[in-house]
């Protein structure tokens, strides 16, 4: 059982489930309070994600702090930010559903110490992860993006909140403008839940 | 896996289609021997739905095992528009995970829609004790909230022995409504300790006017702690209840 980001840090350190652990140079478990109720997800850290051990820390990472910012008014320390799969992928190529497995108790665990009441999931893996379960078939995030659904994780109710990856959003400047929506939508959720209290102190 | 229900009216599935319309885009019904039931929160997690549909509320009901389904609410919405207040419904599991509407009345017509992956469980209510509880005519309460809606974004509910209060108050105006025990849409009130909280009226007047058919709504609140509006469908103990956090001040 692990009780705090630390143990769940250092219980990623030291994991060898999968092949990932070899060839990787840091491990990159996640950051931030989350105080503010709000986590997000990627897929796998990247090749500077990879040397400094810490999550979208490149373009990509810029994007998502930029939203974080200007959308919802927050820091990036009031947010966790994560990955689906800890480790680098050799090559940035996508993570195998075995892989994915190995490393869905880590992100458990990182849910059960931070609680989220909504969790944003950046791009198709961690939107296949979070809503259909680890080592799920992928599917279209087009289909899936900016539609917030409940899912049970870790025995919490927790709002899963699809949009893309802000890497892919990169490579096709029409996306930025879709992620932009996504985030006011986000935004509307998270500040409609401040104002009027949720349910969720009551269940 | 098969399943058959039929109502002699289409009128409770309308209502929860509207209802369900106003908090979430999929709903996951859970249907057993026993029959329908069905709990969906809303994205932003202050509002929830509970149905309790059990197997006497339909002229004829089959269930041979216990399965969860879910559709898309803006599907079972279209559907049910198209639902005249005559029809009888049937209501089955089709081929190719679909779920087939029959409407009855002179011709028949047959809605066949999608059935979607499951993304939600069974989830816990609300763990709530009340301290005031009001049976109060449903008309009554849907004009109450329509007519603090005029001035207000949302309602400050007041329970007294005796008297029970909807308060609204905004820069354009005030609106009090009072419903006093002799009042005759005040069918009962039992107030353990006065109370008073706030809600949003954002979903109780889209919850309230969609609920239409259900005559009599039971509100029950305590001070701070969400509301609970439960609307019997028919005198076979079948409902629907619905959930609203409180307003943070």
């Amino acid at each position: 059982m692990l009780n705090s980001l630390e143990e769940v840090d250092e219980a990623i350190r030291v994991c060898r489930a999968c092949p990932l652990h070899s060839s990787r140079r840091n491990p990159v478990p996640g950051e931030g309070s989350g105080r503010s109720g709000i986590m997000f997800v990627g897929e796998a850290p990247g090749r500077n994600e990879d040397i400094q051990g810490r999550p979208f820390v490149g373009a990509a990472g810029q994007l998502l702090d930029g939203l974080i910012k200007e959308k919802l008014g927050l820091r990036r320390d009031d947010v966790y930010i994560t990955n689906v799969v800890k480790c680098r992928p050799p090559g940035n190529r996508d993570p195998e559903p075995d892989e994915v497995k190995a490393c869905w108790r880590f992100l458990e665990a990182q849910i059960m110490v931070i609680k989220p009441r909504m969790i944003v999931a950046l791009g198709r893996h961690a939107t296949t992860t979070l809503l259909f379960g680890p080592g799920s078939r992928t599917r279209s995030i087009m289909a899936l993006r900016g539609k917030p659904r409940m899912v049970r994780i870790a025995g919490r109710d927790i709002t899963i909140f699809p949009t893309l990856h802000p890497a892919a959003a990169l490579y096709n400047k029409q996306q930025i403008s879709t992620l932009e929506e996504d985030f006011e939508e986000i935004a509307r959720l998270v500040r409609g839940g401040g104002r009027r209290g949720t349910l969720d102190e009551f269940l | 896996m098969s399943f058959r229900a039929i109502s002699p009216t289409p009128e409770a599935w309308k209502a929860l289609a509207d209802a369900l319309a106003e908090l979430v885009e999929e709903a996951a019904f859970e249907i057993t021997p026993e029959g329908l039931t069905l709990r969906a929160m809303d994205p932003s997690r202050v509002a929830m739905v509970n149905l309790s549909w059990n197997n006497l509320s339909f002229e004829e009901y089959a269930c041979e095992s216990s399965m969860t389904i879910a559709v898309r609410v803006d599907d079972l919405k279209k559907v049910m528009k198209r639902a005249d207040r005559k029809d009888r419904i049937e209501v089955t599991l089709g081929q190719g995970n679909t779920i087939i509407f029959r409407f009855k009345d002179g011709y028949e017509r047959e809605f066949s829609i999608p059935l979607v992956e499951v993304g939600e469980t069974h989830r816990p209510l609300p763990k709530l004790a009340f301290n005031a509880q009001a049976k109060i005519v449903q008309k009554a309460l849907r004009k109450i909230f329509e007519d603090i809606d005029t001035v207000s974004d949302h309602v400050t509910i007041k329970a007294q022995e005796g008297l029970l209060e909807f308060l609204g108050r905004s820069e354009i105006g005030q609106v009090q409504a009072r419903l006093v025990d002799s009042s005759p849409d005040l069918l009962e009130l039992a107030v353990k300790e006065p109370s008073e909280a706030t809600y949003s009226l954002e979903y109780l007047v889209d919850f309230v006017k969609a609920v239409k058919p259900a005559e009599i709504t039971v509100l029950e609140f305590s001070s701070r702690m969400p509301v609970k509006l439960t609307f019997p469908i028919d005198e076979h103990g079948s409902y629907i209840e619905f959930y609203l956090a409180p307003r943070v001040e």
